[in-house]
């Protein structure tokens, strides 16, 4: 019974700063007379989010073009940057071979590189995966990286002893210990897989949240600007919700309490 | 940390992998360049680039593009970083306001803040106001954010001196409690200082008239990939420029973090 | 449950020198030690005397620049089947439970974890675990931790198990305690072992011989019998013999160590 009230406060609690800023926002825009095609008030913008998901459900496409892109890029560009993230990590060897190609990786402001992404693949749903691959690859990449090293040396010194090969130390000693850092680097990778996705729907005008936000403000239809704002955030939030609460599933040794 | 990972490498392995690996590189760009995709209009090889790069720099061409995007980033992350910082502090100092103003803010993360992009143009129409705003933005909360925190963490430690100094001292508890946070606030600014780029080349591609962003885009319509190359390089090398620059000042100021004992 | 025959291990002129950044450095010159089957010897020294060294030797992380690290004579070459390992840190694997970080040197050499089950379990009785055997670490005390830690040491039958200041990291009193339960647990299966402390009482209770090493490069200077009678429990801490081997020791140790 006080578990449930306890996750009731929980959600009650993380839920007032939400309500606290609904209502500052509702407050400025009427205070300030804002006319509404440059910012809706809340009401106007829950009013759309209603229509558009419930009523006519013309927000619906529009959510499911990102949420597929965004995830089939995350999954692309995260599954690509544990493999190579773990090979750099267990050979010192490949880590400074790689290493100018990684300090290249990392200094391109990876935006930049939409147009030629598109050049190359098209005005389709592929050049925005290869956008958000590219972009959450780093963090990620890093996360992996930092965390398969990380494992206590003499944990692997304790592998050496028992004559283990080193990719069986690194599937049994490395890597759930580096699974902290690799979802820490997720988490991270989530937040910039979506502004990869907005970004590339911002140039191709491709069905999503970033064309909504894109077309409705030349349209000078801001609540629907607004209204597919809010919904970004909550794809957002619940990527990142799921991502967390998968950590603490698989990685469920660390945070714990200690006994003695 | 490394050494179990390497232990039979040679002594001067870390200088020449590397340079290995930028040998590599250069010619494996050139083979696809050349043998899979042969058309330079599309993918040029490195010395295609280069070229395209030195022409592009001594005709001129550049600059004013890399000027707009400069005022456009270094401005609005002054303008933002200097704001969000100062808007931090206060915050972070006022426990009324540190009880509600803040977590707001975080409620606000889960959006990604180009997001906003397209309607900061509706507001600031089409140029370099709107480029200025999107990086302040954007790089206000980020500062913001890492500001409280940094106020926040600096604060523990400080409760106890605070009593044994006496209540009255608040100035300087206040002046060590900012020198405390100063990590996390150099942290902060190293994240705006790739984020202030971002902000500024979206703003571009979007709705600017000029701007190295702006280039890229429209190099893409004129399908010049040695133009599109060329920009993006040298937004690399501005980008880096200023993340190395946030990263010295960082090392100097918070000075105390860096050095082993 | 008692141990299979044991091997005898033999450090015969054994140097090791390794790079830094000042040049060659010479962690161990001209060691010689032979330590006798089901025999306890400790090792005492300085910091810095290339005990470290020692262990990484026999346990095979490290070969030696000169000279052989030998079992039963013969020069050991690649894997040591034989040797089992307990480090400082208890180093147990965070995500398996006791039971599993015991199995843990059979899963990865490939035999059969069915097979080792029984001894398993028997192990983790034997160091007082047994109730303990399906928590995980976070769940252990450090001093527990250590135990789960030997008993893995055990799990393959050792000729010779090298210990690493293995309860450097523990408070006084389960310091004590873990001392004379180690003296019990080796008592039933009687392995060689090598045993590198900085404690004297630790060497004194549990050894039969204690080697006294000299500062870097390391060498043999002392090798002192203990001739305390077994099993020796708490009251033999108090007897005037111990006491006359500690300060005997402690004299010895304070001239190698300034």
């Amino acid at each position: 019974m006080t578990m449930f009230a306890n996750a009731a406060g929980d959600f009650l609690r993380r839920l007032l700063p939400i309500v606290l800023l609904v209502a500052v926002w509702w407050a400025l825009v009427w205070a300030l007379d804002v006319p509404s095609r440059l910012m809706p008030s809340p009401p106007e913008v829950g009013r759309r989010i209603y229509d558009g998901l419930v009523v006519t459900g013309d927000l619906w496409a529009h959510l499911w073009s990102t949420t597929e892109a965004t995830l089939l890029g995350f999954l692309l560009g995260g599954g690509l940057a544990i493999v190579v993230g773990s090979t750099l990590a267990m050979s010192r060897t490949l880590e400074l071979l790689a290493y100018p190609l990684v300090v290249l990786i990392q200094s391109v402001p990876k935006v930049s590189v939409a147009p030629l992404i598109l050049l190359w693949a098209g005005f389709d749903i592929r050049s925005t995966v290869i956008l958000v691959a590219l972009i959450c690859f780093f963090p990620i990449f890093v996360g992996t990286f930092v965390g398969v090293r990380a494992a206590p040396p003499v944990l692997v010194d304790l592998f050496s002893t028992l004559n283990a090969g080193r990719f069986a130390t690194f599937l049994h000693c490395n890597l759930p210990h580096a699974a902290g850092s690799i979802f820490a680097g997720m988490e991270v990778g989530w937040g910039f897989a979506l502004v990869g996705c907005v970004v590339m729907e911002f140039i191709t005008g491709l069905s999503g949240a970033g064309f909504l936000i894109q077309n409705s403000a030349n349209n000078l239809d801001a609540e629907t600007a607004v209204a597919a704002m809010v919904l970004l955030g909550v794809l957002g939030f619940i990527g990142g919700a799921l991502l967390q609460q998968a950590k603490r599933r698989l990685v469920f040794w660390e945070g714990s309490a200690r006994h003695g | 940390m490394a050494d179990i990972y390497g232990k039979d490498l040679p002594r001067g392995a870390t200088v020449a992998l590397p340079l290995a690996g930028v040998a590599l590189l250069v010619a494996g760009w050139h083979a696809v360049a050349v043998y899979v995709v042969g058309d330079p209009t599309l993918l040029p090889t490195p010395l295609q680039m280069f070229t395209a790069l030195w022409t592009w720099i001594a005709g001129g061409g550049f600059l004013p593009h890399m000027m707009a995007t400069l005022y456009g980033t270094l401005g609005g992350l002054a303008l933002g970083a200097s704001l969000g910082f100062a808007a931090g502090v206060l915050v972070a100092e006022i426990r009324y306001l540190d009880r509600s103003v803040y977590p707001m803010v975080l409620a606000l993360q889960a959006m990604p803040v180009v997001a906003i992009a397209p309607l900061v143009i509706v507001w600031f129409g089409i140029g370099l106001a709107s480029k200025v705003a999107l990086v302040a933005i954007g790089t206000f909360f980020v500062m913001f954010i890492h500001t409280v925190a940094g106020m926040h963490a600096a604060a523990g430690e400080l409760i106890d001196m605070c009593k044994a100094f006496g209540g009255t001292r608040w100035r300087i508890v206040r002046e060590v409690k900012i020198k405390h946070s100063l990590n996390y606030v150099f942290s902060g600014l190293e994240i705006c200082s790739a984020l202030s780029f971002i902000l500024c080349v979206v703003g571009e591609f979007i709705a600017a008239p000029n701007g190295l962003g702006y280039y890229v885009k429209a190099a893409s319509s004129d399908i010049n990939a040695s133009g599109m190359f060329a920009a993006i390089a040298v937004l690399a090398a501005l980008a880096s420029l200023l993340a190395l620059l946030v990263r010295f000042v960082h090392r100097h100021v918070v000075f105390w973090q860096f050095r082993k004992a | 449950m008692r141990g299979s025959s044991k091997r005898t291990l033999g450090l015969r002129d054994v140097s090791v020198s390794y790079e830094s950044r000042r040049g060659p450095v010479l962690a161990l010159e001209h060691f010689n030690l032979e330590v006798q089957p089901s025999s306890f010897v400790s090792v005492l020294g300085p910091s810095g005397c290339g005990k470290s060294t020692l262990v990484k030797l026999v346990s095979g992380l490290l070969k030696p620049t000169t000279g052989a690290v030998c079992f039963d004579g013969k020069p050991a070459v690649g894997a040591r089947d034989d040797v089992g390992v307990a480090f400082q840190q208890a180093a147990l694997l965070p995500w398996k439970t006791a039971m599993e970080n015991v199995l843990l040197p059979i899963r990865v050499t490939g035999q059969s974890v069915q097979a080792a089950l029984p001894r398993a379990r028997a192990l983790l009785e034997l160091v007082g675990l047994e109730a303990f055997r399906d928590r995980y670490p976070f769940e252990l005390s450090g001093g527990m931790q250590q135990r789960v830690s030997v008993a893995r040491s055990l799990i393959r039958d050792p000729s010779i198990l090298v210990m690493d200041e293995p309860f450097a990291a523990l408070d006084a009193m389960t310091r004590e305690n873990l001392m004379i339960e180690l003296q019990r647990i080796w008592q039933e299966m009687k392995p060689s072992v090598l045993f590198i402390t900085h404690s004297i009482q630790e060497a004194v209770f549990l050894s039969d011989r204690v080697i006294v090493m000299s500062g870097r490069p390391g060498r043999v200077i002392e090798d002192v019998a203990i001739d305390l009678p077994r099993p020796r429990d708490r009251h033999t801490l108090g007897t005037p013999r111990f006491a006359e081997l500690s300060a005997q020791l402690r004299d010895m140790f304070d001239r190698t160590d300034p």
